[in-house]
């Protein structure tokens, strides 16, 4: 008669097989409580990871759109605040030369005059601003200031004006300085070193962009120094002697700036329209993020509540393997047989 | 005269508990022995004349199940197969990386993309451009890399298949000599019991490398075959298996091109045909990996460094270029094209002309590759341009199964999400194959020495033999009064 029997292999076997199989999974679920995230994600998602990769582009892809947005604010910004103070300056400006103070003398209209070659000056330099080293207003030539020297424009205009005498004549001339093409030697080679053209295109949203147009050389900012320009001259003594003639050459300067407000403010206004466009793109993205950042999570977060149960289970299964297996040690038949 | 037979009897059955201590002795000296078969001693009445005659040994058996061993066998090649394979593919998934991990390949190209965007929005940055060109040669570092990795790969498995095949000409030549001695020792009437053990452990080893099948022959011998019916042994030499491993693996080589080689069977190599018997262990994992899953593997990888290369090299964003030169990424400095994809992930670079370290100029990744100076640096159209490239859904035409339009970045995400399926499926496999192997190993432990058995056995043998010497005492006793008489 034969007896069945169970060897002694067989049973450390299962005992080392059941260790190791708890030890992994203690292992595997330490190591997800610990990071918060399932330790394999392949399994977790069957694979399909293909949702997954395109959530994290999405989420590098708007990550990167928010920090443009946020320069590109920073740039339009630069942009508003010069056009404002610009705006202001000039707007009370224009309406004081245009208006034709009683009895005027010859040391109050020097006076004014150099007011207005300062306010030329100061509008130079503002257009010649830059943030974080981009200047603003010099289209594609962003490394360069938009403007020369305000006192080179002034020779440039005075050499133009040279012989002539009257008031109109000398309008006429600065005009036409403002408003020659590129190559005739007017105020686009002389004075402005930025580019013409398309403007630099920075993407700040999933297929949203703004493009940064404006510069020193649009109608609207060129107009305002053409007009300061123009009342600045008498500063510069032409026209000397004339009483008239200078005041009537600073008020044609007034008009001009006047005559200028809107087209300034419309300027404004497209940037404005800008600073809205970055606004709602940076609000878009911070939204998707959340919400794409929420899908992620449910991918690849491992509940911690489940984890913690599995953990518990865990624990009381290995002390349960131990007993067993201490329990089981002592059940020989030679600790007996004495 | 009785007594004399009285005599006789219990001397025999003095020598067999002594042969009964014997075995429960040896069983459980062996208790931890992997592959030891319990030993049983058989016995049997003896009679001489009609007449009981005592105990006969009729010798020593191994207790063991030939099926549980053969099923045995198969699990175990079954599981080499499938953990040889998971290995790989596991592998290949640590290189390819799954979506938003530190490193991963999608994640190298976001960065790409995100350097191009950061530097359109500030072109003149001189630190933004030579962010891309960094991210850039970071890509094709990666993809180099992961070429590398699969290449590396092949070698391994290839040189496995060398160590795999020497192992299996030892241990048959093993089985051979043992098959011999077997049948010697047998004829002779001995216990072969030692060397049946050592065979089987001998058999086992070539059954991870190889499903065999095991069938008696006369004289103790076995033949070995493996289950899809290639003779390993049979009769008194083994067949000699050959092989050969190339060293280096570069993504040109294949099977079939020497010196990319099959196994060679007494001299003669093996069509793919006849690899198919070998199928179903290590072994024919490893040719697998080397033949179908690591090419594949390098074909994806190549049609994906060919996706970059060819969106960067339109006419249409960078117009300053000839149009047969390259785009930000080369091939070994020229064009890459559809012919000459195989390794192209292994070759790709990043153009010469716009890496300061080569000689290059930084202003060409913004203005051209083709122009001679620095243009206005707030550009932002070309980079731009690049970006829109990357992210456009266009068709594709390298080929390796990627069907349909998509962005760059959703064929990265789309060979992750194939590599990880793979090791996925892999991996289950492997855990049933594994679970049937534990499963089967568990029973042929069950088979196997139990103390406790053993103990008992010892007890009985102790009264046997105390029994048996009483009546030897009894006898002496009878004797004694007999001749004082």
């Amino acid at each position: 008669m034969s007896v069945h029997s169970i060897g002694d292999q067989a049973r450390a076997f299962a005992l080392q097989a059941a260790s190791y199989r708890l030890k992994t999974t203690l292992a595997t679920l330490t190591d997800e409580m610990a990071t918060g995230e399932v330790a394999d994600l392949g399994q977790r998602l069957n694979g399909n990871t293909q949702v997954l990769g395109h959530i994290e582009a999405r989420i590098t892809g708007l990550d990167q759109f928010r920090r443009n947005a946020t320069e590109a604010a920073l740039i339009v910004r630069g942009m508003q605040d010069v056009l404002v103070s610009v705006q202001s300056d000039v707007g009370a400006l224009g309406l004081s030369l245009v208006a034709e103070p009683f009895n005027e003398t010859e040391s109050l209209l020097e006076m004014r005059a150099g007011e207005v070659a300062g306010a030329f000056e100061t509008a130079v330099a503002r257009f010649n601003r830059s943030v974080g080293d981009r200047f603003l207003f010099s289209g594609l030539n962003s490394d360069m200031a938009a403007l020369a020297q305000a006192s080179e424009i002034m020779d440039a205009l005075e050499l133009a004006t040279t012989g002539l005498t009257n008031a109109a004549d000398i309008a006429q001339a600065v005009s036409d300085w403002f408003d020659a093409p590129q190559g005739a030697g007017g105020f686009l080679d002389v004075a402005y070193q930025g580019t013409l053209g398309q403007p630099q295109r920075i993407e700040i949203g999933e297929g949203e962009a703004i493009g940064l147009s404006t510069s020193a050389a649009t109608p609207a900012l060129r107009y305002v120094l053409k007009g300061l320009a123009t009342a600045a001259l008498v500063d510069r003594g032409v026209l000397a002697g004339q009483h008239q003639e200078r005041r009537d050459l600073m008020q044609i300067g007034g008009q001009i700036l006047l005559d200028n407000n809107s087209n300034l403010l419309s300027e404004m206004g497209r940037i404005g329209l800008g600073q809205q466009i970055v606004d709602r793109a940076q609000t878009e993205s911070a939204s998707a993020l959340a919400t794409l950042q929420i899908a992620r999570n449910d991918l690849r977060a491992a509940d911690p509540y489940e984890t913690a149960g599995a953990l518990k289970q865990v624990e009381a299964q290995l002390e349960a393997l131990y007993a067993v297996t201490a329990r089981l040690s002592s059940l020989k038949l030679v600790d007996f047989l004495r | 005269m009785s007594i004399a037979k009285a005599l006789n009897n219990a001397v025999s059955g003095l020598t067999a508990t002594a042969r009964g201590t014997e075995t429960v002795a040896s069983n459980l000296a062996n208790i931890m022995t992997p592959g030891y078969a319990r030993r049983e001693v058989t016995q049997s009445a003896q009679t001489l004349g009609g007449y009981g005659g005592g105990v006969r040994i009729d010798g020593i058996s191994r207790a063991v199940n030939a099926t549980l061993v053969a099923e045995s066998r198969l699990a175990q090649s079954g599981s080499a197969d499938a953990r040889t394979r998971l290995d790989f593919l596991s592998q290949m998934g640590d290189i390819i990386g799954l979506p938003g991990e530190e490193g991963a390949l999608s994640t190298i190209l976001g960065e790409f993309t995100n350097a191009l965007q950061a530097a359109a929005t500030r072109p003149d940055d001189e630190l933004r451009l030579a962010g891309v060109v960094d991210a850039a040669e970071r890509l094709a570092g990666r993809l180099n890399a992961a070429s590398g990795a699969v290449q590396d790969a092949r070698a391994a498995a290839d040189r496995a298949i060398e160590s795999e095949v020497a192992t299996i000409n030892t241990k048959l030549e093993q089985v051979a000599y043992l098959n011999r001695r077997i049948a010697i020792i047998e004829s002779e009437g001995n216990d072969p019991s030692s060397l049946l053990d050592q065979r089987q452990a001998a058999i086992d080893a070539i059954a991870e490398i190889v499903p065999v099948q095991e069938v008696a022959r006369d004289g103790g011998r076995v033949a070995l075959f493996t289950t899809g019916g290639a003779v390993l042994l049979d009769g008194s030499r083994p067949s000699r298996f050959e092989f050969s491993a190339v060293g280096q693996m570069t993504p040109d080589l294949s099977v079939g091109i020497p010196p990319v080689m099959r196994i060679l069977q007494n001299g003669i190599e093996l069509s793919a045909a006849q690899m198919r018997l070998f199928e179903g262990g290590s072994l024919a994992a490893h040719f697998a990996v080397r033949d179908q899953l690591a090419p594949q593997m390098q074909m994806e990888l190549d049609a994906l460094a060919f996706d970059l290369h060819e969106r960067l090299t339109d006419a249409a964003i960078d117009a300053t270029y000839p149009a047969t030169a390259p785009g930000l990424f080369a091939d070994g400095g020229a064009r890459a094209s559809l012919p000459t994809i195989t390794g192209l992930s292994a070759r790709i670079t990043l153009n010469p002309l716009v890496n300061p370290d080569a000689g290059g100029e930084l202003f060409r990744v913004r203005d051209g590759l083709g122009s001679a100076s620095s243009g206005p640096v707030a550009d932002s159209t070309l980079l731009l341009a690049m970006a829109d490239a990357l992210s456009a859904s266009t068709a594709f035409a390298g080929g390796a199964g990627f069907e349909g339009n998509g962005s760059l970045s959703s064929r990265f995400s789309e060979l992750e999400s194939r590599v990880a399926l793979r090791r996925v499926a892999a991996e289950s496999e492997s855990s049933v194959r594994n679970s049937r192997s534990e499963t089967i190993s568990g029973r042929l432990m069950a088979d196997g020495v139990d103390s406790d058995a053993e103990m008992q056995r010892l007890l009985q043998y102790e009264q046997a033999y105390a029994a048996n010497a009483r009546v030897i005492q009894a006898i002496e006793e009878m004797m004694d009064q007999i001749l004082r008489l």
